[in-house]
């Protein structure tokens, strides 16, 4: 994928950045996380720093596209994931100005506007959280780690030994064929699969996954957890689908991976 | 009011609900072979757990033509008629026309459309409406806990109290109270089966932590709103407004009172409040602002419950 | 105290007690939405509730006689006036009923007509069991009994409810983009600025709230963002909530959680509805 140009982040977010810091040297917090998640990710031993955002609202256009041909639309991919690298290289670059070791429950999300047919915002936000013992918990690329796991699973990671290295994603936009009249009319009253279809599908979730793994080959990572594909048309109709992998990148950091043994419970209350 | 009371008044409404009491108490004669519940089966089980067992789903039904300050409710929730002034209760608050605009020649109440006197409002309590959701509720309620009487319960679980417009059009509600009765085998029957809107977990919780249930209370409170030019959303006269606030304020202070009155004669507490504010339409733009609150009225019966002291866990996620 | 009192619960010792007849008038009295484990889990930590408290405020804007650059700003201004007449009138009951806080606040903002907004707020009033002689300013906050309960065990207490509000109004497309000379599969970066310059606002306006309670740091901040109107839908209103936090004496204390295995919980996506 492209170099994702450097922005100047807007002049807003560096003084609201900057007038975060409260008499005494201390500096006010600000998370969306629920209460128990931060006890959490203090529990885990950082301080939440603040709430850190990006976003980018882009302009999808459309890509000439093959009736009868399956293809992917590299035009469109590269917009899809451009769009969200440059919110998610915001929120890092807010996280940076506050001095974060990482960010915690990331939330990626888009948002269309009635005022633009083809515009979608793209929004990246996220808690920024510094090491309270003062350890450097910076990626390969020496940025922040990401991560989307909420408060709880980031603590269970860490207690299970593992450290988030960022959020990692892959992205592939591809038309998926029409078929022919004549192929239409031949399967018609019969059950039978539909090779092409089949292929389809498979070979752009393949392709998304894998440049999902590319990336945390980037970020040296030893697996990725919390995966999640998910499959969408957004603008372009049935035939164009987006398939986006996205989770976290791990990295271990203890010989022995060992959970104390859970207390098994059943709840009454639903 | 507060159903199930041991010491309050009977529930039987008198002749003065036109003659349907009657056919109400004996709506239909179910043979009850098997007890009916719609509790779930964690509920269920809960109830279980204190020591009871479900008796059989029972409900009350009544439906009312409600009475409005200066009138009936038409229509559905519109309606004509504005208030007639002194037909509500003690507080009444007049909102002069934001542009300073006289009126000539006197208040013309319901409003004149395109006159001065649309940039007049005022807010006054409307206790007719108010008396009259409380009757119906009463009714309601006092049927279901017959029915449960009838069964031979000791009290009624997860009370459900709906109001809405079913039958007819021309301002009637129907108000409509549903539970599942629990009876304690062998026990002594009480003077009348306590009620309460609380789940089966929630009454558990409750007698584990040494309360006991003692009736359901409902408070309601009401104020017509006839709304002046600013809070009619006049844009020449932006700011902000009092009158709004003040209604809604009123109205939830008249429901709290009503409901605590009624509550604190059988039980210290009140728990599990339900909150409705809900605008009722009436002539042109003027509306009602009515407040609904449903709650619990507990007793404690006993201090020896054990701390809570709630570990914390953490779920490990499928 | 009647005898009855000491036995254990149960519900023998419940029943025998709705037979005797409830004398009123010797025990406090309180009004609550919450449930009793909720009364519990606050007891522990040294509140019981007192009443029923509400706030509530309205005002309106002029959308005539004012360019579009300006249309943002009042509008923010409704907002923010109705969102503080409602605060500070709850506060101003908690003062009058000598209550420390409104805890599980229901926070509710309701347009009306065009150009008029409603806020209103409703909750349990607490009050600190043992009185303490600080004469501390009282907190409102939409955190649930549960959520209270966990964070002064965590060593924290809620200062109270901060809100920042932000209104952003753009021309729909720029000149070149109506001629369609926009790129397309390209970032639009005056829409892009303007966007995220209100949601820094709004965020900036609730922090500075956060710092004038003294605070230190708010949580379950929640940004919430919607067009104003049917009729102006190229302005966006940004509207962050959060409570503000203060960390006690002794810092954060651990609570240690347990591993729990649910065996009927589902996953929840956290990600792209």
């Amino acid at each position: 994928m492209t170099d994702i140009p450097q922005q100047q982040l807007p002049e807003d977010a560096l003084r609201r950045l900057r007038e975060s810091e409260i008499p005494g040297g201390r500096r006010l917090f600000t998370s969306d996380l629920t209460v128990n998640e931060f006890l959490l990710v203090e529990e885990a031993g950082f301080t939440p720093l603040g709430l850190v955002m990006g976003s980018s609202i882009y302009q999808i256009g459309l890509q000439t596209r093959k009736w009868s041909q399956s293809t992917e639309l590299d035009k469109l991919t590269q917009a899809m994931y451009t769009a969200r690298e440059l919110a998610m290289t915001r929120m890092e670059e807010e996280a940076d100005v506050l001095g974060a070791d990482g960010i915690v429950g990331v939330r990626l999300d888009v948002n269309y506007y009635e005022w633009g047919k083809s515009t979608a915002e793209f929004i990246a936000v996220g808690t920024a959280v510094k090491a309270k013992d003062g350890s450097s918990w910076r990626n390969a690329e020496g940025k922040p780690f990401t991560s989307d796991l909420s408060g709880q699973d980031f603590w269970t990671l860490l207690h299970a030994g593992y450290a988030p290295l960022g959020l990692v994603l892959g992205t592939c936009v591809y038309h998926v064929a029409h078929r022919t009249l004549l192929g239409t009319m031949g399967a018609a009253g019969r059950a039978t699969e539909l090779p092409n279809f089949t292929q389809a599908l498979y070979d752009a979730r393949e392709r998304a996954m894998t440049r999902m793994e590319e990336e945390a080959t980037r970020l040296q990572a030893d697996g990725i957890v919390g995966v999640q594909l998910v499959e969408k048309s957004h603008m372009w109709g049935s035939h164009t689908i987006e398939f986006l992998a996205i989770g976290t990148g791990v990295r271990s950091i203890s010989d022995d991976h060992v959970v104390p043994p859970p207390v098994p419970v059943i709840t009454m209350d639903r | 009011m507060v159903a199930s009371a041991p010491d309050s008044g009977s529930a039987r409404p008198a002749d003065a609900d036109g003659g349907i009491g009657d056919l109400a108490f004996h709506p239909v004669s179910r043979e009850r072979r098997t007890w009916t519940s719609d509790l779930s089966v964690a509920e269920a089980a809960a109830v279980r757990r204190v020591g009871l067992v479900p008796a059989g789903f029972v409900m009350g039904t009544a439906v009312m033509q409600l009475a409005a300050t200066g009138g009936q409710v038409f229509g559905q929730w519109g309606g004509l008629g504005g208030p007639s002034v002194g037909g509500g209760g003690g507080y009444s608050e007049s909102y002069p026309c934001a542009h300073s605009y006289a009126i000539g020649g006197g208040i013309g109440f319901g409003g004149t459309a395109g006159g001065a006197a649309e940039h007049y409002g005022f807010n006054i309590e409307d206790a007719v409406l108010a008396a009259s959701l409380t009757e119906g509720y009463r009714l309601a309620i006092g049927r279901l806990r017959d029915e449960a009487t009838e069964v031979g319960a000791h009290g009624v679980v997860g009370v459900d109290l709906l109001f809405e417009n079913l039958v007819g059009s021309t301002g009637t509600a129907t108000f409509f109270a549903r539970g599942t009765a629990v009876k304690h085998p062998g026990g002594a029957p009480l003077p009348s089966p306590f009620l309460t809107n609380a789940s089966g977990q929630h009454f558990e919780r409750l007698i584990a932590l040494g309360y006991v249930p003692a009736g359901i209370a409902v408070g309601v409170g009401s104020v017509y709103v006839q709304p002046n030019c600013q809070s009619r959303g006049d844009f020449t006269v932006p700011g902000s407004n009092q009158q709004i606030p003040r209604a809604i304020l009123v109205a939830r202070a008249r429901a709290r009172d009503s409901l605590a009155a009624m509550a604190h004669r059988v039980g210290e507490g009140v728990v599990h409040t339900e909150w409705t504010d809900r605008r009722v339409n009436r002539y042109a733009e003027s509306w009602d602002q009515l407040t609904v609150a449903v709650g619990t009225s507990v007793r404690r019966y006993s201090t020896e419950a054990p701390p809570l002291d709630p570990r914390p866990v953490l779920p490990l996620r499928p | 105290m009647s005898p009855a009192l000491s036995s254990a619960p149960g519900i023998e010792a419940a029943l025998a007690a709705l037979r005797s007849p409830f004398v009123p008038g010797d025990q406090t009295t309180f009004i609550s939405d919450l449930t009793v484990g909720e009364l519990v889990l606050l007891e522990e930590i040294g509140y019981r509730p007192v009443d029923i408290v509400s706030g509530a405020g309205t005002a309106s804007w002029n959308p005539q006689f004012t360019t579009s650059a300006t249309e943002g700003n009042m509008w923010g201004r409704a907002i923010a006036t109705a969102i503080d007449h409602a605060r500070s009138g709850i506060v101003e009951e908690l003062h009058r009923r000598r209550a420390d806080g409104v805890v599980a606040m229901r926070f509710e903002l309701e347009r009306e007509r065009a150009n008029l907004l409603t806020c209103t707020m409703l909750g349990t009033a607490v009050q600190r069991i043992s009185r303490g002689s600080g004469d501390e300013h009282p907190f409102a906050t939409t955190l649930s009994a549960r959520d209270f309960h966990l964070l002064v065990r965590g060593g924290y207490r809620p200062s109270g409810i901060v809100i920042g509000v932000s209104v952003v109004g753009f021309a729909a497309r720029s000149a070149a983009q109506s001629l369609g000379l926009a790129r397309d599969n390209a970032e639009l970066s005056d829409q892009t600025t303007a966007l995220y310059s209100a949601r820094e606002q709004a965020m900036e306006m609730m922090e500075r709230e956060a710092q004038g309670l003294g605070a230190d740091g708010v949580v379950e901040v929640q940004l919430q963002e919607r067009p104003v109107n049917a009729l102006l839908t190229h302005a966006v209103e940004f509207i962050a909530v959060g409570t503000a936090v203060h960390r006690g004496p002794k810092g954060h204390q651990a609570l240690a959680p347990e591993f729990q295995l649910t065996l009927d919980d589902q996953p929840d996506t956290t990600f792209d509805r």
